[in-house]
């Protein structure tokens, strides 16, 4: 742990970052819009007194309400995560090196590692502060009801990891890149595939499965695993139970629609096969967990899969600020 | 009666020898570094004495630069040996740099910390106990003639002052031996004196140096040794009267209040000033002037590059 609290790299960002005006407008900023966004929806699904958010009892309303409220918040969460940390870090090592500030730190007794974890560490201290700052926002919908403590942990847990391995892909590519724009662009464009390039990706293989003529297309779900906005809809709600149809009913919060469209990995084509019947002789639909990756959620196949290459990102980090080099970097 | 110099050799043989070189603190074998096809230091050796201020001269482009990374543990020699304080820069990297200050060419300069906030951050960079801070950093400052300036940004000092703020830098962890990129590079008059008399402080304090510029003028005066590079080649490494006497001696230019005027060849110092003494007491003719030429770093890098040494 000394590698991180005494680490200097870090304590100097920190201090650039963190004590600077420019925090205190982004924090304020993001709360007001943030919460400028909850209130209008919440007021709009609960028309002030009287609920008007579909039907069903006023219990299971209100419980809807804040599911939905808890997505939304998670939703502007990944979203503040995709935006904010490929930029913070992209510039962290290239920008060391247009400064020519690199040369001064290899000299010292920090290992390249001491270097990477403290530039990871700083691009993550202030997304996680605007994160922490977003949890009465949180606690505000789990007061409403409709999802519990622990959903409302794993929800943000899904960001922060997002937030993590963002961080070590994209110090990656500012230490692969020796100007900061280019790492910018490298950095966002990583971000473009992972987020949009995988599900077009994903899309792709939905149309080739429907032209082969295939009842219940099946796509690959590795092809989404490196997604963090899939995973992070995968974790905040149940995959949508479709009726005998196959139409979901419930698609009204941005990631509620990212579970639907990630239905063939859920119910292997989007179509479920009821297991039996209730008491009331409604169907009953297979557990999330059957799906094709042996019994696994798909957010632990990414957790997985964004655990890996995070590592081997850092690795490839290490190694490219270690000295002696090769060549000069 | 005038004087020749063939008349000199004899009056040197009852002076004391010159005293033995001290051990070198960085010796440098056959060292090579090739980008793809490309040579940018070829098959040198030199050594640098401990002690001294030693000037690694050449133009852009000589491999000075290339050279100081490889003996700072930033690069990887394509081959060669290089030993620092007893230490190989690509084996033991950590060792070297313990002992080792580096100031590159860039000064490297977070300008939005203060001059105190700046050598705390080396200090712990160089993972030095944090009790000694205080006294370090006062130390520092002072040493670099920035004791006033403890809580300015650094951002805000002039280039003359960020430089001395890069040579703090490099001299946190009180290394014996420092690497200076072209520390006086962009600044003014007044700042290279500053910086060549605090260079001549840090040698009496017993820190070896090694400067590498391409600006002769302002090694002439400090360095005790130096090695001419070009085009990646070592051409000669000594000290300045071992690099005259091997170009075949320098000349004093002498003239007489009679309106003569003689050139004498020398071949080092203290020949020059056996020269003066014996003119000065022994000649009939009295002395107007004594004007050593052909003596300066100038004059014997413009010789060996015109291929008089190699």
């Amino acid at each position: 742990m000394s590698m991180l609290f005494n680490n200097p790299v870090l304590l100097r960002e920190m201090r650039e970052r963190v004590t600077g005006r420019r925090t205190m407008v982004m924090l304020t900023l993001w709360l007001l819009i943030l919460s400028v966004t909850v209130a209008i929806y919440y007021s709009s699904q609960t028309g002030g007194f009287g609920l008007n958010n579909g039907g069903g009892s006023p219990v299971t309303q209100i419980a809807r309400v804040g599911q939905n409220l808890y997505e939304l918040v998670l939703f502007f969460m990944i979203g503040l995560v995709l935006f904010l940390v490929p930029g913070f870090t992209a510039a962290s090592i290239a920008g060391e090196r247009e400064r020519q500030t690199l040369l001064p730190l290899q000299v010292t007794m920090l290992r390249p590692v001491d270097i990477i974890v403290g530039k990871v560490a700083a691009s993550l201290a202030f997304t996680v502060l605007l994160l922490i700052a977003t949890l009465p926002l949180l606690a505000f919908a789990f007061l409403i009801g409709g999802i519990t403590i622990s959903e409302v942990f794993s929800g943000l847990a899904m960001v922060v990891f997002s937030a993590f391995t963002l961080a070590c892909l994209t110090v990656a590519c500012s230490a692969l890149v020796k100007r900061v724009q280019g790492a910018i662009v490298l950095a966002y464009g990583l971000v473009l595939v992972m987020v949009v390039g995988s599900f077009v990706a994903f899309g792709l293989a939905y149309a080739i499965d429907q032209s082969r003529g295939w009842d219940r297309p099946n796509p690959p779900v590795a092809i989404l695993a490196i997604n963090p906005l899939a995973a992070v809809a995968d974790v905040s709600g149940e995959p949508p139970t479709p009726d005998w149809f196959g139409f979901n009913n419930n698609v009204d919060t941005p990631l509620a629609v990212i579970r639907e469209v990630m239905r063939p990995i859920n119910f292997n084509g989007g179509f479920a096969e009821p297991v039996g019947f209730d008491e009331f002789g409604n169907p009953i639909f297979p557990d999330n967990a059957a799906v094709e990756s042996g019994g696994m959620r798909f957010w632990m196949l990414h957790v997985a899969v964004m655990s890996v290459l995070s590592l081997l990102s850092l690795f490839v980090a290490a190694r490219r600020v270690r000295t002696p080099a090769k060549t000069e970097r | 009666m005038s004087i020749g110099t063939e008349e000199l050799p004899g009056a040197f043989s009852e002076m004391p020898a010159a005293p033995s070189r001290p051990e070198p603190i960085v010796s440098v074998r056959g060292l090579v570094k090739t980008y793809g096809k490309f040579v940018a230091v070829n098959n040198i050796d030199f050594d640098i004495p401990a002690g001294s201020i030693f000037g690694l001269i050449g133009p852009n482009g000589a491999g000075k630069s290339t050279t100081f990374s490889v003996i700072a543990s930033l690069l990887k020699p394509t081959s060669g040996r290089i030993s620092v304080a007893g230490f190989d820069p690509t084996a033991q990297p950590r060792d070297v740099r313990k002992v080792l200050g580096y100031m590159p060419d860039q000064l490297g300069i977070y300008g939005s910390l203060t001059a105190e906030e700046y050598l705390r951050f080396f200090a712990a960079a160089y993972k030095l106990p944090r009790s000694e801070w205080p006294d370090l950093i006062d130390g520092l400052l002072e040493l670099v003639g920035l004791g006033g300036k403890r809580k300015v940004d650094v951002d805000t000092m002039s280039r003359g002052m960020k430089q001395r703020m890069s040579l703090a830098r490099a001299l946190v962890h009180d290394p014996q031996l420092l690497l200076l990129d072209e520390p006086a590079s962009g600044l003014d008059p007044r700042a290279r004196i500053d910086l060549r008399e605090l260079l001549l402080q840090l040698s009496e304090m017993g820190k070896t140096i090694v400067i590498s510029s391409h600006i002769l003028a302002e090694l002439e005066t400090v360095c005790s040794d130096v090695a001419i590079l070009e085009g990646g080649e070592l051409l000669v490494s000594g000290t300045p009267d071992d690099i005259a006497t091997r170009l075949g001696g320098r000349s004093v230019a002498v003239s007489f209040t009679n309106g003569e005027t003689e050139e004498f060849p020398v071949q080092n110092e203290r020949e020059q000033s056996e020269l003066l003494r014996r003119l000065v007491l022994e000649d009939e003719r009295e002395v107007l002037s004594f004007v050593p030429g052909g003596t300066g770093l100038e004059d014997l890098f413009m010789q060996i590059t015109e291929g008089g040494v190699r």
